[in-house]
């Protein structure tokens, strides 16, 4: 217990200061509907391509499949560090920025040898975007500016359970949470002007289950799916203009729209590993209380990835202990770009599962290039490159 | 060394994340919000109404009192020294000093020179803290003239006058009543302020007496003075004022059209600016002048001074010291007409300070020359909306 709070204390000193190192804009898209989506399952599964479905792996988190949970048979802590540097391109400029923060934790403990449950937070959509401009009335020089950030962030609690030695199921609840704020300033250099400051904020809260299976019909190869079913989501839109006193706020309800995920893996010799997967999410009736957006549409990734872990032996050289991963995804984001059309968006990832304190802590590192957006198209062109650390920490706390 | 790899992962991150903060360059339009708000400037030259009013000030609580006469105003001042208690029954009064301690500086233009003052007694019953006019007391004192001083407008710290012996004398010996005197200016171009008995230095006499047993002093503390100011000028056209000491207040409407400017519309700057008449203006160099603005509920066509109501929870205040121009900061107010939160039936322009000091401002009025009209700008910034 020492030993794993030790362990979890490094990481997240190590996470703490790579958070606050920066904190800038993120994607130009971010601004659209709830925000850009992210999907992050697992250590190992950034490192594949955000193959996750079908992964069944005792040394890390799968948030993505609550049926996933039996395979480990320890408690796990992971957290989750998010870095991003972005390149957007319009057809005039070219404009660079970066984001980092945490994004997400999670605790998982197996109740019983066929039984795991789990929960913790982590962020659906991200919305962090700061636009200014430099104007003058009458050589009084303000600058003009929107910050728009937030987002919806999912508090879960998963349970998973091994009816069967070859399959699992898994059920979720998501507790799904967001605030969402626009912030427009004008700030005039003369302090004898008053300064506006009008804010947008839009509160988002509800609650979905999702439900998953994993099967492994022959020795190795595994079938795995998840079922978020739609529900309601509750809305509160605030309106301030805070120099003319004016504050309105009224509710709505929206569907959060149901999800559907399929994936294949196959496991060869305790060395390799390939999947396959397929998620999808239908935001096309997606509507912001009476308004319908008009830029929400089904969202689908695909995604393929391989890993290879030459030795599980913690005696080992310690480069053959290292889990070295590949993969690639084609998505189509969940809302259109700024004229109207569908955005397309190319990731390739690789990654290193840096085992560590004998292997029962892993230090996935994660690398995604990814190309959204079309300068023809969609106005925007945005080169991605990101870092995800997990640090997953495993301990056994209930062997006797 | 997993610690020191994890430091070293951060250093290069701090290093490589700072210098990532340029500023996003792509315009607000890209939001695609309904309306992105814009910054603009309207100007309203000239007043729809507009009238000055002179209102009655009690300045006897001031801590100055001042004596003179600048650009149409005479400042008389009045002075009684009640208790006589400390010059003994009978003592005969020899010398009496009149002894008043200079306060800042003085009201005058460049070409100032000495003035002669008359002293008259006072023949009836006053009190500082209610006479409020000239009209007051311009019948209860003797128009014979006691004596005379001279005033000089240099800036010395005390001026000592001689008084004279035989009112004090009667006011000792009680034979005459004790309503004080009048100094009174004669020809003056300049009005010199001196410390009240409302402050650390009252004025004082300065009474030697001689007795049976010799001769001796005592100083006798003013215990009633203020000053009233006789108007004895003539205000020219097309002006508009504001004073303080000898009240004015102007009442100002001008048309801002809140329908065209949506509800959430932020005030930036809203600024009254005022050609000043330079030639009638009454100030003094070291006084920076407050000036109040207040918002009117009365609506512009039932103003009657005084009976004007004002809403005294939508005020400002301005300064003003340059010559040429005022400009009074009303932004508060605009903001709460177009806010609507009050609806707009012009504002009450004042000074701040209207019982403590001798001020007027003087300026064009909607009438005069189009480059002296009064002109409003308001900065504002419509509200984005998503």
């Amino acid at each position: 217990m020492r030993k794993l709070m030790r362990e979890v204390s490094i990481g997240l000193l190590f996470l703490f200061v790579l958070a606050i190192a920066v904190f800038a804009d993120g994607s130009i898209y971010s601004t659209r509907a709830f925000g850009v989506s992210w999907y992050f399952p697992s250590g190992q599964a950034v490192g594949m391509g955000g193959v996750a479905m079908s992964s069944v792996d005792s040394q890390h988190l799968n948030w993505a499949n609550p049926a996933a949970l039996p395979a480990s048979q320890t408690v796990q802590v992971s957290c989750v560090f998010l870095y991003q540097h972005l390149k957007i391109n319009s057809k005039t400029q070219v404009f660079k920025t970066g984001y980092a923060n945490f994004n997400g934790v999670m605790f998982s403990v197996p109740v019983h040898k066929r039984m795991g449950v789990a929960f913790g937070i982590q962020p659906l959509t991200n919305i962090n975007l700061k636009i200014k401009r430099r104007d003058a009335i009458k050589n009084n020089i303000y600058t003009k500016s929107v910050k728009s950030s937030g987002g919806l962030n999912s508090f879960f609690l998963m349970i998973g359970y091994r009816p069967l030695k070859s399959l699992l199921v898994g059920i979720g609840t998501n507790f799904i949470m967001g605030k969402m704020e626009e912030n427009w300033r004008v700030d005039f250099i003369d302090s004898h002007f008053r300064d506006n400051f009008d804010q947008f904020r839009t509160k988002a809260w509800g609650m979905n289950y999702t439900v998953g299976v994993i099967a492994e019909p022959l020795p190795g190869w595994h079938l795995g799916g998840i079922y978020g079913f739609s529900s309601n989501l509750h809305l509160k839109f605030e309106t301030s203009y805070y120099s003319a006193d004016i504050k309105t706020s009224k509710n709505a309800t929206t569907t959060y729209p149901k999800k559907i995920g399929i994936g294949t893996s196959y496991h060869w010799k305790d060395r390799w590993q390939v999947g396959f997967d397929f998620v999808t999410q239908d935001w096309q009736n997606f509507q912001l209380g009476e308004e319908k957006p008009n830029e929400t549409i089904r969202e689908y990734r695909y995604a393929g990835g391989i890993e290879f872990t030459p030795s599980r032996q913690t005696h080992a050289f310690y480069l053959k202990q290292i889990s070295y991963r590949a993969g690639f995804t084609y998505s189509q984001p969940y809302f259109l770009g700024y004229n109207g059309e569908k955005l397309h968006c190319y990731l390739f990832t690789f990654g290193f599962g840096l085992p560590f304190a004998h292997q029962t802590g892993v230090l996935d590192l994660s690398f995604e290039i990814c190309k959204m957006g079309d300068l023809e198209k969609n106005m925007f062109a945005e080169n991605i490159f990101r870092m995800v650390v997990f640090i997953t920490s495993n301990e056994r706390w209930f062997v006797r | 060394m997993r610690r020191i790899t994890g430091l070293a992962l951060a250093v290069v991150f701090l290093v490589w994340g700072c210098g990532e903060n340029s500023k996003n360059p792509f315009g607000l339009d890209l939001l695609q919000r309904k309306d992105t708000g814009s910054e603009k400037l309207l100007e309203i030259k000239g007043m729809t109404k507009e009238m000055t009013y002179h209102y009655q000030v009690n300045v006897g609580r001031s801590n100055k009192i001042m004596i003179g006469e600048f650009r149409g105003l005479r400042a008389n001042l009045l002075l009684r020294f009640g208790d006589l208690s400390n010059i003994p029954h009978g003592a005969t009064v020899e010398q009496v000093l009149l002894c008043i301690w200079r306060y800042d500086d003085v009201i005058k233009a460049s070409d100032a020179t000495p003035f002669q003052a008359d002293i008259h007694k006072i023949t009836q019953a006053w009190d500082d803290s209610s006479i409020t006019t000239w009209e007051e007391i311009q019948n209860g004192y003797e128009p014979s003239s006691l004596q005379s001083i001279q005033i000089t407008p240099e800036e010395t710290n005390v001026d000592s006058f001689y008084m004279p012996t035989d009112l004090i004398q009667a006011w000792v010996d009680s034979t005459e009543n004790n309503y004080g005197i009048l100094l009174r200016s004669a020809g003056a171009n300049f009005i010199k302020l001196y410390y009240s008995k409302d402050s650390a230095y009252s004025p004082r006499l300065k009474v030697y007496y001689s007795t049976n047993t010799g001769t001796d002093s005592a100083e006798v503390v003013a215990t009633e003075d203020t000053y009233l100011i006789e108007n004895t000028g003539s205000t020219p056209e097309n002006r508009l004022i504001v004073g303080a000491g000898y009240g004015f207040a102007t009442f100002l409407h001008f048309d801002v059209n809140t329908d065209s400017l949506p509800k959430g519309t932020t005030v930036n700057r809203a600024l009254l600016t005022l050609m000043v008449d330079t030639t009638q203006t009454i100030l003094r160099k070291k006084l920076i002048f407050v000036l109040s603005s207040i918002a009117v509920k009365t609506e512009p066509e039932a103003w009657s001074p005084p009976d004007i109501s004002l809403d005294s929870t939508s005020t400002s205040t301005s300064s003003y010291s340059e010559p040429a121009t005022a400009t009074i900061d009303i932004t508060h107010l605009v903001q709460n007409w177009v806010s609507q939160r009050s609806p707009n039936h012009g504002l009450r322009l004042g000074a701040f300070s209207d019982q403590t000091e001798l001020v007027r401002l003087s300026f064009y009025a909607s009438t005069a020359d189009s480059t002296l009209i009064p002109k409003v700008e308001i900065f504002y910034a419509t509200p984005p909306i998503k």
